[in-house]
């Protein structure tokens, strides 16, 4: 498990949890990342927000709430 | 489908990122005081040197990364030529609105202008662009194909 | 005629308004949802002999109703039980976009799902089987491509053949039990059952939410109903850590079950999309080329609408003359030349750049752009306290403040609006770009170029130390999370983009031309007329009869203040009127100094009224106060009379102080 700001530019992840209030996660949620999703990572420049893939569309999370996603690695 | 070769890519960036290159320096230095003219005299403005060398470094970050062997070079050649492009449409309205203003008007300060005032060194690279957006343009429709 | 009410929902950017426009046409209705500064849009359409009536809820991405939009499009659908709801699905994006859908079933609403851009679908290697869709949601599937208007006579068709279907109940298999056990107690409150989906209720008490828990609280059976949830939480947690999570994950395996079966990828590809991307968001390239499409914004804005603007200038000018010379009365003539036809004139000189600047801007919402500017620029704002999104009012503020502010309601997070509202002033609008050329012009020949950009640096770097200010002062915290779709690029719709930029024009002339308009058409009332009555005409082009009038009153109350920066009696009526609209600035001065515009900044050099310091000083003071009166009156109904006089009062502090400032480092200096 690591967080999602430290996760490379390609990999393919699954989301395991998310550190936050309801209105953080019901917003993570409906966009598609919920705990289960595989997320692809796009872009992640270690500085800035990321942008990720996740069930078909793309989002772009700034870096403080991509800490607080913990995902695992794809095998 | 078409497709481009990595090679053409290399080529193409190369070029078109030497040339916005050399025109985004002479804008930039004629900024400065130092007027320099490459066939059209530089237009002064500093930001025209900015948004030239903004479109060089385009190009030359396509070029280093299709000299790396990745296809993802070809991205920036799409975009630098769209840019590019954008860039020269840009110019083509601003001349025809000077035209209007010179012709239909006959404003003060349009007095003697032609529409050879406005050929700046941005229409032209623009119009050249065309060369470099061809093999690339039907990724709007179609994805591309690369061929290495 | 029967008359039906049926509502349009959908996520963002899956074309919403395309649809909208397309089914209403030109009968459309703008206001505002009841207590709230969100646009309601209606409209209506006629099917045979069927009048519905159409209205456009907010894009959402869920029934949460964790946020406003959501909390309207929600309650809207709960209380006012629109007859049908067509939810706008993009085919392009369908796991996402079914989450909605999902909900909306749940709700109970008679739903039509309109599957649109299904060509983008295509491209991107989709095959999606509709009939197989239809079949397992169970409600009517219109394949759509909306900008094209393909599939449109179908979904209207569709719709009125709907209408008293029963709506399609959807059921979560981990949970069906639980649902059932709780609806069943609900349901003894016929009250309740009959105004709610009591399934819904039931699924909403599941998941914690406050508003469902409030309308139950006023059940009469609300004892029994709250026993019975506690029973279950109790053995629901026994399997769930997080009953909410749970429940969603359930509704996402459900989904991706459906799009297992109707979905069908040919091939990944790289897309456009993924090309454009590569490079617009790239680390080191992002920043410039985003400086480098707004520098050609504003190129565009400026350089291509002038003729235009000339074109109107000219016409009121000849309008003006045409009109005071067919009407012998001095003081009517007058009025209606240098009060009613200048102001109508110099409000609508400024129509061109802002209505220019608005298409520039709707194109690139259009194509997607927008969503990665606020991407690229996210790292510079937040180290300022500010909202990645903040950028784009922002850079809508160097055309006009006012639709700037309106475009901050794109910020969920209340404090980050607020924040982005109260810097937008410092964004140097297009009315203040005369100022500039003047002083520049008359002041430092030769490097009018580096002295305007230099103003507009100042502004920019005011504003970001103003927000990092604020942000440790006033809205403690960091800037709310930060998460958008970033939606696919587009080739240009034009019609969606002409509307979209005509309807913020229209806003501009609405909201800032009337009072730009009556803020000189009272100049010139203040000019003619004096403590000894009406002046005459000439006062407008003879200094020594206008040192008679309130306007020259007004001026000498204000030298005192303006004194310490060194400025005459002139600059402070100036000053004072360009408190209605910057613009007014210059226009005040030709007058006061009774020349033209076109001689004005000789004639200023000359006067030695202004060192180049104390110029700059005014410029710099013209930059910063007070914003007109137009944004003042949008801030407030943004934000409420406290935060319009708030940016009023700190602005007046902030361009003094820096203006004093100019003039005595400058003063040291030379």
């Amino acid at each position: 498990m690591l967080p999602l700001a430290f996760a490379g530019e390609g990999m393919r992840v699954i989301v395991r949890g998310i550190n936050g209030g309801r209105g953080v996660l019901s917003r993570l949620i409906e966009l598609g990342l919920a705990p289960g999703s595989e997320v692809i990572i796009l872009r992640n420049q270690m500085a800035g927000p990321l942008i990720v893939a996740v069930r078909g569309s793309q989002l772009a999370l700034g870096r403080g709430l991509a800490m607080k996603i913990q995902v695992e690695v794809e095998k | 489908m078409r497709g481009i070769r990595l090679e053409q890519v290399k080529l193409l960036t190369a070029l078109f990122g030497f040339l916005y290159f050399i025109y985004g320096t002479t804008e930039a230095l004629s900024y400065f005081g130092r007027e320099i003219t490459l066939v059209v005299p530089p237009t002064g403005d500093l930001f025209v040197g900015f948004v030239l060398l903004t479109i060089s470094a385009v190009y030359f970050t396509g070029l280093k990364k299709s000299l790396e062997g990745s296809i993802r070079g070809t991205s920036y050649l799409y975009v630098g030529a769209l840019l590019g492009m954008g860039f020269a449409v840009l110019a083509l309205l601003v001349m025809g609105a000077d035209a209007i203003e010179a012709c239909l008007l006959h404003s003060e300060d349009f007095i003697g202008w032609s529409p050879l005032d406005d050929i700046t060194s941005y229409l032209i690279l623009g119009l050249l662009s065309i060369i470099a957006y061809l093999p690339v343009k039907d990724v709007s429709k179609e994805p591309l194909k690369v061929n290495t | 005629m029967r008359e039906v009410t049926i509502a349009l929902i959908g996520n963002p950017n899956v074309g919403k308004t395309t649809v909208f426009n397309a089914l209403t046409g030109l009968k459309q209705h703008v206001g505002n949802w009841p207590g709230v500064t969100i646009e309601k849009k209606e409209g209506e359409f006629e099917w045979r002999s069927i009048k519905f009536r159409v209205v456009d809820l907010p894009g959402v991405y869920g029934l949460t109703a964790y946020s406003i939009d959501e909390k309207i499009a929600r309650n809207f659908i709960v209380q006012e039980k629109p007859r049908v709801v067509v939810d706008i699905v993009d085919a392009s994006n369908l796991e996402r976009n079914l989450y909605l859908t999902l909900q909306l079933l749940e709700i109970g609403a008679n739903v039509i799902v309109a599957l649109n851009k299904v060509d983008l679908a295509e491209e991107k290697g989709y095959e999606i089987n509709v009939k197989k869709l239809e079949e397992i949601l169970g409600v009517p599937v219109v394949p759509m491509i909306a900008s094209e208007g393909k599939g449109l006579k179908e979904l209207e068709e569709r719709i009125a053949k709907s209408l008293d279907r029963e709506p399609r109940r959807i059921e979560y298999p981990n949970f069906e039990a639980y649902i059932e056990r709780l609806t069943r107690v609900i349901e003894k409150d016929e009250m309740l059952s009959r105004t709610y989906n009591s399934r819904w209720l039931a699924i909403k008490l599941l998941e914690r939410d406050e508003d469902a828990r409030g309308i139950i609280e006023k059940s009469r059976k609300r004892d029994d109903i709250l026993k019975e949830l506690i029973d279950i939480f109790n053995s629901l947690h026994r399997k769930y850590e997080d009953v909410e999570l749970a429940l969603a994950d359930e509704r996402y395996r459900i989904i991706g079950n459906i799009v297992e079966r109707v979905l069908v990828k040919k091939e990944e590809r790289i897309t456009f999309t993924e090309m454009l991307d590569e490079v617009l968001t790239h680390k080191y390239l992002g920043i410039p080329i985003f400086i480098s499409l707004m520098w050609m914004v504003f190129k565009f804005t400026f350089d291509v609408s002038a003729p235009f603007s000339d074109i109107i200038d000219w016409f009121f000018g000849w309008l003006g003359d045409a009109v005071g010379s067919h009407i012998a009365n001095d003081a009517l003539a007058s009025f209606l030349r240098d009060g009613i036809i200048a102001g109508l004139g110099s409000v609508l000189v400024f129509l061109p750049p802002i209505a220019f600047l608005f298409l520039a801007f709707s194109w690139l919402e259009d194509s997607g752009y927008m969503a990665r500017a606020a991407f690229v620029m996210d790292r510079v704002m937040h180290r300022f306290g500010l909202h990645g999104k903040s950028v784009i009012p922002m850079i809508m503020g160097f055309g006009c403040n006012v639709p700037a502010i309106m475009a901050t309601r794109t910020l969920e997070d209340e404090k980050d609006r607020l924040l982005t509202i109260l810097v937008n002033p410092l964004m140097s609008c297009g009315a203040r770009l005369p100022v500039y050329a003047l002083f520049a012009g008359a002041f430092f020949a030769g490097s009018e170029g580096t002295v305007i950009t230099s103003m507009y640096l100042l502004g920019i770097a005011l504003a970001l130390v103003i927000a990092w200010l604020f942000r440790k002062l006033l809205f403690k915290g960091e800037p709310s999370y930060f998460v958008m779709e970033l939606p696919p690029y587009n080739r240009p719709n034009w019609g969606a983009i002409l509307g979209n930029a005509w309807t913020r024009t229209e806003k501009f002339l609405r909201k800032a031309g009337t009072i730009i308009f009556a803020g000189v058409v009272m100049v010139w009332i203040l000019s003619v007329m004096g403590p000894g009555g009406y002046l005459g005409s000439e006062a407008l082009e003879n200094g020594e009869l206008l040192a008679r009038s309130w306007v020259a009153v007004i001026g000498h109350a204000l030298q005192p203040v303006f004194s310490p920066m060194g400025w005459d009696w002139k600059a402070g009526v100036a000053l004072f009127f360009g408190f209605i609209a910057k613009e007014i600035v210059v226009g005040t001065l030709g007058v006061l100094y009774g020349v033209g515009e076109e001689n004005l900044a000789q004639t200023i050099a000359a006067s030695g009224a202004f060192t180049p310091i104390t110029a700059y000083a005014f410029m710099t003071f013209v930059l910063i106060y007070v914003p007109c009166l137009a944004t003042i009156g949008v801030i407030k109904q943004e934000a409420g009379w406290k935060w319009a006089l708030f940016a009023v009062v700190y602005e007046l502090v902030l361009a003094y102080a820096v203006a004093l400032m100019i003039v005595g480092i400058g003063g040291a200096l030379i």
